[in-house]
């Protein structure tokens, strides 16, 4: 059940009304029996692997804070990780491990046969392991307390509107606002998270499936092409995956926001960044923070040498690379942001200016290492990498211009126009900030969104690009 | 708290639908208006059209591989880029409702593909095209419908009617992408350099297996709903499954199904992939595994008519 369907806009309203219907101490049993039907959609069998982690977590987790014992509490946080990451490598990373071990025996003239899984990655996996991973290194660290209701427990790793593509929620915000005694709808609320939807969905519909029409077309077919175009579609793709993860985001927010739950923020303006630094701290926040809080502190920050601050921080990102898929494409992608955050330290590039005309160039300049950069998580595989790389290499002006001008009336275009003009002037960090005009632009806005929606959005419910993560 | 709540939701509820209504019939006006290339224009100018002896409904498979003129005169081809059968059947079911039917003979291209029942999804999404005649025709309404019942509440919506193609209604009348329909209806694939790689890479492509085993008994419904308009018409159908360049043997199957079918109906089918057409068998006449260019459609268009006239 994709948000950008009917179905989920009628299954919302269902819980919607029920959920201010109902009294509050019912509200965790109607959401969590909303999210596991949620789930159910897409793959039924795939609940028990909820099911399964939630259970586990819960009872080291209670294991692990009636113990005294640092030794046991140890071997308690050190089970919950090992299993967590143990569904993850199962279900998603087993497959590119047979292939590393193919290459290495290859190497060595052993002939290594792949075997096949039957297993379908279940959606949505890296998202929730993440964040019962967090909550259990919470509970270790004594910075959230155990939660004794299993039922709120199992609805904070599977609460719907974020269970599949996030925000990451931790426990100090979701948990916390799950044990509220007393949640009242408000005007403001309802108004915020019904704006974050509408506009969550124009961005997926309207911008995102349309410009991967273009996207695909130029990369899928890249023998027929040139390098201007390869690039026009590098730039689409780029606009693409933003449109479609915050646009999902979007309607994850604003979805609960309805609900009276507030989930973090996971975008902000991401591609007007000065540097790639600043762009990890405004693109997908919350997995930016997790790895910050759970893989860059405790390896040493940037408490210790400045060689190891770097080494800290190239291995979080080579993480941040490996989480998003697994392949080698996934990989270089790591590896690349990785390598230059550590350029941007040393020169100190990752410091932001002021100056309106520098900082313009800052914002072009690494928007563009941003678009080459997605070179690798689109190309299908490396022999198309190195194919797309070539007809780069050999990139004349005037071949892009010309595929510019042959899209220049697409509804792509019309999306992209407005995305960044909104963007640009209404919501400068969000575009909750649109209500700072008054009534009649909001309504008028709101229905111009809506009404292309109706008009240019794609009907075939396209799946979000991050849900293969 | 609810109070304000549904209150406000009505004010944007209503602004929304006046706004969908207004911007809804300028569309229609637009589409009714459109006489290039796209959106149907084809459409609007063959439903102008009198004296029509024959027509030829197909894919791309007809569009740039049948030259009307080489058939004779009176003959015209109305075929859609991606448009199957269930699009197709559509066109036929309009063409009747508007009593545009041809005067003598109707050439329908069947892709053996639309025949498998695993296919259905593919031909459902191709009716997006169609949505301007949702509450116009009613096998348009039908078809659309058995995306699921969200169809019908989209259709609340007036705009929704032009989802699809329709914002080139307003794009591209002022440039040059508004191309004048072809006389014929036919539109050529000139040979170029790049003709090769294609068909190359679409040897790979098109050559994945499907792994189709069922006949979609909708489809078959769909044929001889056809049968009987054109009987009932008085018009020769004749069936014709376009020529490959190297044919899936998945296909087979469905041929042969096609062959028994049109046998007991008493309707002439014509498989040309079953037929030697010489001077097909050269990759130089082709411009991919499945659309022949230029030079393949003047011989194959003529292989076409010694056929229809024995």
């Amino acid at each position: 059940m994709l948000f950008n369907s009917v179905d989920f806009i009628l299954f919302f309203a269902l819980v919607f009304v029920f959920y201010w219907v109902i009294p509050n101490k019912f509200r965790w049993l109607l959401l969590l029996v909303s999210s596991y039907f949620f789930y159910m959609s897409w793959e039924p069998i795939y609940i028990l692997l909820i099911l399964f982690s939630t259970s586990i977590d819960y009872f080291l987790c209670r294991y692990l804070t009636a113990s005294n014992n640092s030794r046991n509490r140890k071997i308690g946080l050190g089970l919950s990780v090992i299993m967590n990451l143990g569904l993850l490598f199962t279900f998603k990373y087993y497959h590119f491990f047979q292939e590393i071990m193919a290459s290495i025996l290859n190497l060595v003239n052993v002939n290594y046969q792949i075997r096949e899984s039957s297993f379908l990655l279940p959606v949505g996996i890296s998202f929730y392991t993440f964040q019962t991973l967090s909550y259990s290194i919470d509970v270790y660290r004594k910075d959230y307390r155990f939660e004794k209701h299993f039922g709120k427990f199992a609805l904070f790793v599977s609460y719907f509107p974020q269970l599949i593509a996030g925000p990451i929620e931790r426990a100090s915000n979701l948990l916390f606002q799950l044990n509220k005694k007393e949640v009242k709808l408000k005007y403001e609320d309802f108004k915020d998270g019904a704006l974050l939807f509408v506009w969550g969905l124009f961005k997926k519909v309207v911008v995102a499936d349309n410009i991967r029409i273009l996207a695909d077309h130029y990369i899928d077919y890249s023998q027929f092409q040139n390098g201007g175009s390869i690039i026009f579609a590098l730039l689409a793709f780029t606009v693409q995956i933003y449109a479609d993860f915050s646009g999902y985001s979007d309607m994850a927010i604003g979805s609960s926001r309805m609900l009276g739950i507030k989930l973090s923020l996971n975008f902000r303006t991401p591609y007007f960044s000065q540097n790639i630094t600043e762009f990890w701290r405004r693109w997908h926040i919350t997995l930016s923070f997790w790895l910050r809080d759970y893989v860059f502190i405790p390896l040493g920050g940037s408490r210790l040498s400045k060689i190891a601050t770097l080494r800290n921080l190239f291995i979080t990102f080579f993480l941040a690379g490996i989480w998003h898929g697994a392949s080698w494409n996934f990989l270089i992608w790591g590896c690349l942001h990785g390598i230059i955050v550590v350029i941007e330290k040393i020169t100190g590039w990752n410091k932001n200016v002021n100056h309106r005309f520098f900082s313009f160039l800052k914002i072009v300049f690494t928007f563009g290492i941003i678009t080459m950069t997605m070179l690798p998580v689109r190309s299908t595989d490396l022999i198309h990498l190195s194919d797309l790389l070539q007809l780069i290499s050999n990139f004349h002006f005037k071949d892009f211009y010309l595929t510019v001008a042959e899209n220049i009336y697409t509804p792509g275009a019309i999306g992209i126009a407005v995305l960044f003009l909104t963007d640009l002037f209404l919501a400068k960090r969000s575009i909750l900030d649109i209500h700072k005009f008054n009534s009649i632009f909001k309504y008028s806005w709101v229905t111009v969104i809506i009404i292309l929606i109706l008009f240019i959005g794609d009907s075939s419910s396209e799946a979000f690009f991050y849900f293969q993560f | 708290m609810t109070k304000k709540i549904i209150y406000r939701l009505l004010i944007v509820i209503i602004l929304i639908v006046v706004t969908d209504k207004v911007v809804g019939h300028y569309l229609d006006g637009l589409y009714k208006k459109n006489r290039c290339d796209f959106s149907n224009g084809k459409l609007n100018v063959f439903l102008e059209e009198d004296n029509v002896d024959t027509i030829i409904v197909g894919s791309s498979r007809v569009l740039h591989t049948i030259k009307p003129n080489i058939l004779g005169k009176g003959v015209k081809t109305l075929a859609f880029q991606h448009k199957h059968i269930y699009h197709n059947a559509v066109i036929i079911d309009l063409l009747k409702q508007e009593q545009k039917l041809p005067r003598k003979v109707l050439i329908f291209n069947i892709e053996m593909e639309d025949l498998y029942i695993q296919y259905e999804p593919r031909l459902l999404e191709q009716l997006y095209s169609l949505k301007y005649y949702y509450s116009k025709n009613g096998l348009a309404k039908e078809l659309i419908n058995r995306k699921g019942y969200q169809e019908s509440l989209k259709f609340l919506s007036s705009v929704y009617r032009h989802n699809g193609e329709g914002w080139k209604l307003i794009a591209y009348p002022r440039t040059n992408l508004c191309s004048p329909v072809s006389e014929t209806g036919y539109v050529p694939l000139i040979p170029n350099a790049n003709d090769s790689a294609r068909l190359s890479r679409s040897l790979i492509d098109d050559f994945k297996p499907y792994n189709f085993k069922k006949i979609n008994p909708k489809v078959i419904a769909l044929l001889e709903g056809i049968i009987n308009t054109c009987d009932e018409m008085n018009i020769d159908l004749i069936f014709i499954n376009a020529p490959y360049f190297k044919y899936h043997p998945e296909f087979i199957y469905a041929s042969n199904y096609m062959k028994k079918f049109c046998r007991e109906k008493n309707v002439r089918y014509v498989d040309f992939n079953e037929e030697l057409i010489t001077g097909l068998e050269q990759p130089e006449m082709w411009y991919d595994n499945m659309h022949l260019n230029d030079n393949g459609a003047n011989i194959y268009t003529k292989y076409l008519k010694s056929k229809l006239t024995e």
